[in-house]
């Protein structure tokens, strides 16, 4: 049966279209319940099970729920939980909520796609008996909410006869919804509706959902005054950004101040300053949203106090929150330097996320009401409902904003769950990992049923496909504990007198195949993630560490590069092919470095790890004569405790020669097949490329060392590797150091891309000195490589492409998507190293040696090279409460207090400890010892013993750490630098 | 615009599954023939009605050459007028083929197509004037429903032809399951899409294929899949032409009956 859909459109030029779609209404659709006996089922469609029993004190009888789109849309948290079932979607509703929320839709699909869950979608929009059509007049919401009544009654009518058939006890649908108006209708046509509220209160069993209710209301709710100024409409928003009048920006909360904000709009230069509550007008920091920009006269100038939300009592709200204005407008107004400044009048989208945090203990006793503190400091605090306080104190919490009333001062939200008690190690690793939105959760079984099956044999077809090299002496050189290897090495002399290398990638590409769940989740994932303690894996662990994995002495399959080098390290011939290899030893890099310094041995692994070393060290040579960067930034990894998973000791890591060894070798493949594959495929190469900085980063190095009375020249690539491999100072050792730690600072990060979205020039590896790079070597972390894989085996013609290899637009959102899943694994490695710094001094203080990094105003900035840590001493202001004073010389960038001068590079002696007050920001403090400056520095203890601090060699097992921070190591070797 | 073109429950975003064709609805002989004069006589028409694209094919012919037309060596004369009502656009961002070189290439197409097809050597030195007239057109491949109703114009006036020509659409969704009879939305929605005209298969003969054409790119690997689902179609759709012819002989015998 057909009928036609119609309906108008307007267009852009605002010429009036009107639209006819066919929409063809079937009578093949199931209802998809096991007590059903008309409709002719497949096994695979009966999800609604035959006799669900119902947990609710409000229906007696066993029943089906139906639901509503707003119900979903506000209570995705409740049907997530494993306790609903038997539920009814129409297609109505998921066409709704795709429309309105896609991360909601997004969830929604996980649980339909679960037939464990018992959740089924009926399609009513397609059904003959159930699909209506808008009446006249009729708005499309209430179109909607009939479809789902007439879906209900036609489901209550369609199990009433197939029940009296088969004498069976009724199975009622009840229709869940939170829209009074459509809960009457409903029952004024006989079908049984009510409010989740009500529905979920009902089930006495499960008293913990409650607290995942939305506290969303619909109606316009009691006298209280408004402590807002209203949002605009959206068309009003839209006519105003149309004519200028508005613009639109994203919205950043300052860290600091609460009380304060910017929109970074694009055809401003400058951000917008949004300064007081008013102004700020409930935006949270990600929203999209409307500003309109004060006059110039009211303009401000970004405050520099630190305000931080501490209102103690819901209560008294306006009195203490005049006051921090208060403090805010008087340290604005002293500023001479106006900022374009607006205030925020409305909210085109909202970017809400589910957030960490603890709640904030309430002083009544058995109040329901209570405060949840953000960890993020950016978030305000937000109001929430539980009945379950007690269990919550002290607990890692993550809570979900549901709206933001104009007469709240906080924003409304709702527990979703718990992650673990505060302060424990795991529950510390959770949140960093939900904050830096790291994909953690355990692969779903979609996922896991890509996955070859056990025992996995390679097929005589496989062998004739591949190249075989399984009697070449192939090894491979690792950090100790690596489990995923991904690159094996050999080398040979050949009749001709020159010399066969290959590097040998794990074949992950075969594994992973396009468009499957694992491809997806993998790319959705980017990259493995590396804590300190923890490894969060980018594909499962069956192939990272086993079919994958090139360990030593079992076939596994490779995507080979071999060269052809004469004796000088130039390439005669490359070759790319697909093998099958068996590595003769999975070396750790010290056993390596034993095996080449060890005269006496000299079987096949010897030779061959011997003459990759030297022509590494050729390569290197070469590399860097042609200006690529040697930059350095601190680097420690911890030995952890095997027990208790505590940090015993910290150290900084050791490079060998074979870091190296491997490094040139990986740098050479990468380069090699970015060659290949943007020759292949100009268009589509996925590539990296690391932009050039703009000199202007250069200045605080260039300022610093000036102040020590050297020149550096950052012009090129070249002369800056150059200028600091010549500044040498005799006195400070660890002066070179620290330049190359400044110099890291003031690069640009490097990016994946698609070659045909950028010209030629701009393909250039800044740190590497390349032309043209890519990320061929580790496909089993990083999923660039996979891409980078399937181009080139198709560039070989070893594999079919595919249409999305070949997409530069998908390709493009690929990279935005690694290129930021990248960014957030350095920072999420980084607070892991944090986090681990201070449960190692947490009930310890050190004394140890540091350097002056940068004279701020205000302060010093000191670097600790034993432990890789950068740390703040205030010298003013608030943070200090002596009365000392020092004096800040702007020209030669020092602070003076009496006799003794700081400048940069100084170095100095510090303690170390952990400042608990705030138990969600720990942080450690800097204390200075010496140099001696009586009232400030505290008194140096006597067991003092700094400099004797031996750097003890020990390869238990510590733990990988990833840290992407340098731009010439990123490239390498996973531990060595990331 | 993104969106799947299957949903998780195997329907279209029309409400077909993936191997069904749109409605089809024909009908021959549709022009009277007694209206026209001699020159412009219509010896045989049909209109057809295929999901929201509606065609009219009408045949002039065979009759002898006029002067003006064609080349004097050609044996036989076979022109192809295509001609899109100025009303026939649905709407959306659609522009009224008019002298476009997309016309152009239809009709070389269709030309193409029907002299493989009609037994040529039974009208040396005749003309014959195939028109179609689009009345309505739903976007998507409208040569498919232009072939068919020609087809049928092509019997109803009688002219010999070796088989019934159908042509059919499909395209591919992301998962690689094919689609039959691809409509508008889905078109702009992505996918590739196939278009063949092809003599169905019956009995012993193999099917053979008329003419073939390609929007986008896929991957070699997919094309049979989506070729065999393409053939599958036109087999349905020669069903259905064939309903309908034999349903018009019928009539017309019956109605002889009735009024001898």
């Amino acid at each position: 049966m057909l009928t036609n859909k119609v309906f108008l459109r307007k267009n852009k030029r605002g010429n009036v279209l009107k639209i006819i779609r066919e929409h063809y209404l079937r009578t093949d659709l199931w209802c998809g319940s096991r007590c059903c006996v008309i409709c002719p089922h497949e096994k695979h469609d009966l999800i609604l099970s035959e006799n669900p029993t119902s947990r609710s004190a409000l229906i007696k009888e066993p029943h089906y729920l139906l639901l509503d789109t707003n119900v979903i849309l506000d209570q995705i948290d409740i049907f997530e939980e494993d306790v609903l079932s038997n539920v009814i979607v129409v297609q109505t509703v998921i066409d709704e909520v795709k429309h309105r929320s896609t991360g909601v839709y997004k969830r929604l699909r996980d649980i339909l796609s679960n037939p464990a869950r018992s959740f089924y979608t009926f399609v009513n929009e397609h059904h003959r008996d159930t699909y209506i059509e808008r009446e006249p007049k009729e708005s499309s919401n209430d179109r909607n909410d009939r479809a789902i009544r007439k879906a209900a009654i036609w489901y209550q009518n369609h199990l009433n006869k197939s029940l009296k058939e088969t004498n069976k006890s009724k199975v009622k649908v009840i229709l869940l919804t939170d829209d009074a108006d459509n809960r009457r209708k409903a029952n004024d046509e006989g079908i049984e509706a009510y409010t989740v509220e009500n529905y979920v209160k009902s089930l006495t069993e499960f008293p913990h959902l409650q607290d995942k209710l939305c506290l969303k209301e619909y109606a316009n709710d009691s006298g209280k005054l408004p402590v807002y100024p209203p949002h605009l409409t959206v068309v009003q928003m839209h006519d105003g950004i149309k004519s200028g009048k508005f613009y639109q920006g994203s919205f950043m909360a300052s860290r600091e101040n609460f009380l304060e904000g910017n929109v970074n709009v694009e055809c401003f230069e400058k951000f917008v300053l949004i300064q007081g509550r008013e102004s700020l007008n409930r935006a949270i920091d990600g929203d999209t949203v409307c500003v309109e920009v004060l006059p110039e006269s009211d303009w401000s100038s970004p405050s520099d106090v630190v305000l931080e939300d501490n209102e103690a009592d819901p209560v008294d709200e306006n009195v203490e929150v005049n006051e921090d204005e208060k403090i805010l407008k008087e340290s604005a107004s002293n500023k001479k330097e106006k900022q374009t400044t607006g205030r925020i009048i409305g909210i085109i989208k909202r970017k809400w996320r589910q957030y960490c945090g603890i709640l904030k203990p309430n002083e009544v006793q058995g109040s329901a009401r209570h405060i949840f503190i953000p960890a993020d400091r950016k978030i305000p605090r937000v109001r929430i409902e539980t009945r379950q306080a007690e269990k919550l104190y002290n607990q890692r919490i993550i809570v979900a904003i549901d709206q933001w009333p104009r007469h709240s001062r906080y924003p409304q939200g709702h527990f979703v769950r718990i992650l673990g008690p505060l302060g424990d190690k795991e529950t510390e690793n959770e949140v960093l990992l939900i904050e830096h939105d790291v994909p953690h959760s355990k692969f779903s079984q979609e996922v896991l049923n890509c996955l070859p099956s056990l025992p996995w044999i390679i097929s005589e077809q496989d062998y004739k496909e591949r190249v075989d090299l399984r009697n070449i002496t192939i090894c491979s050189v690792d950090p100790p504990g690596c489990t995923d290897i991904d690159d094996a090495l050999h080398s040979r002399l050949l009749p001709n007198g020159n010399i066969e290398v290959g590097v040998h990638i794990a074949d992950v590409s075969h594994f992973i195949r396009p468009g499957t769940a694992m491809d997806k989740e993998a790319a959705l994932r980017a990259t493995t993630v590396y804590l300190v303690d923890k490894r969060i894996d980018m594909v499962p662990e069956l192939l990272s560490s086993n079919l994958c994995s090139l360990r030593g002495n079992v076939e596994r399959f490779a995507f080979s590069c071999v060269w052809e080098m004469d004796k000088d390290a130039n390439i005669v011939k490359t070759k790319f092919h697909k093998s099958v290899i068996e590595s003769k030893a999975a070396l750790t890099y010290e056993e390596a470095q034993i095996i080449i310094d060890d005269k006496n041995k000299n079987d096949d692994i010897a030779k061959s790890l011997r003459q990759l070393n030297q022509l590494a060290k050729i390569l290197k040579r070469r590399r860097i004569e042609k200006g690529a960067l040697v930059l350095a930034s601190p680097e420690i990894r911890f030995h952890i405790d095997s027990e208790t998973n505590d940090p015993i000791e910290v150290q900084a890591k050791q490079l060998r020669e074979t870091n190296s060894m491997v490094e040139e070798f990986m740098l050479l493949a990468n380069v090699s097949v970015a060659e290949k594959i943007e020759k292949e495929f100009p268009e589509y190469a996925m590539l990296r490329r690391h932009p050039t900085p703009p000199q202007a980063n250069f200045d605080p190095l260039i300022k610093a060392v000036q102040h020590q009375g050297f020149d550096i020249d950052t012009s090129s690539g070249k002369a800056l590797a150059t200028s600091l491999d010549n500044i040498e100072k005799d006195d400070n050792p660890y002066f070179n150091t620290m330049l190359r730690i400044l110099a890291t600072r003031c690069m640009l990060q490097a990016v994946y891309f698609i070659s045909g979205t950028l010209t030629r020039p701009e393909f250039f590896h800044y740190g590497l000195a390349a032309p043209i790079y890519t990320h061929f070597t580790s496909p089993i972390r990083r999923y660039a490589d996979i891409i980078v894989h399937r181009l080139l085996a198709s560039c070989i013609g070893a594999d079919s492409n595919y249409q999305d290899l070949l997409d530069k637009t998908k390709n493009s959102l690929l990279c935005n998507n690694l290129n930021y899943r990248n960014r957030m694994a350095q920072y999420a490695g980084r607070a892991s190293v944090a986090l681990n710094t201070h449960l190692f001094f947490r009930n310890r203080t050190e004394e140890v040696e540091g350097y002056v990094l940068f004279v701020r105003k205000n302060a010093l900035q000191i670097l600790i090279p034993k432990y890789g840590l950068e740390g703040t001493i205030y010298l003013t202001g608030k943070h200090t409460n002596s009365a000392v004073n020092f004096i800040y010389n702007e020209e030669n960038q020092s602070q003076q207090c009496g006799s003794v001068i700081f400048h940069s590079f100084d170095p100095v002696i510090v303690r170390l400890s952990l400042d608990s007050t705030n138990i969600q920001h720990e942080k450690l403090t800097f204390e200075l010892l010496k140099p001696y400056i009586e009232g400030f520095s505290i008194q140096l203890s006597d067991k003092m013993d700094i400099d004797n601090a031996p750097q003890e060699q020990s390869s238990d097992a510590t733990k990988r750490k990833s840290k992407e921070s340098q731009p010439s190591k990123k490239l390498s070797k996973k531990k060595k630098s990331k | 615009m993104v969106q799947d073109l299957l949903s998780a429950q195997g329907l279209r975003m029309d409400g077909r599954r993936h191997n069904e064709l749109r409605q089809i609805q024909c009908k021959l002989g549709v022009l009277e023939s007694e209206l026209f004069t001699h020159k412009n006589r219509c010896d045989g028409s049909a209109y057809m009605l295929h999901g929201n694209t509606k065609v009219i094919a009408s045949i002039s012919g065979p009759k002898h050459p006029s002067k003006s037309s064609g080349k004097k060596d050609e044996s036989f004369i076979f022109n192809v007028r295509v001609k899109f009502a100025t009303f026939s656009k649905n709407g959306e961002r659609q522009k009224v083929l008019k002298n476009s070189k997309k016309l152009g290439e239809i009709e070389i197409n269709l030309k193409n197509i029907f002299k493989s097809v009609i037994l040529v050597e039974k009208y040396e030195k005749s003309q014959l004037d195939l028109n179609i007239e689009v009345l309505q057109h739903d976007g998507g491949s409208e040569i498919c429903t232009i072939v068919n109703t020609a087809t049928l114009a092509l019997i109803d006036a009688g002219i010999c032809m070796k088989e019934y020509v159908c042509a059919c659409t499909a395209s591919l969704t992301n998962d690689g399951l094919a689609l039959l009879d691809v409509s508008h939305l889905e078109e702009i929605c992505g996918g590739p899409t196939l278009t063949i005209a092809a003599l169905p298969r019956i009995g012993d003969h193999e099917q053979s294929v008329a003419f073939i054409e390609l929007s986008q790119k896929f991957y070699l690997k997919d094309l049979n899949k989506i070729f065999d689902c393409c053939q599958l179609g036109c087999e349905k759709i020669r069903t259905i032409l064939d309903e309908a012819i034999r349903g018009n002989a019928y009539e017309h015998v019956n109605s002889d009956l009735t009024s001898n």
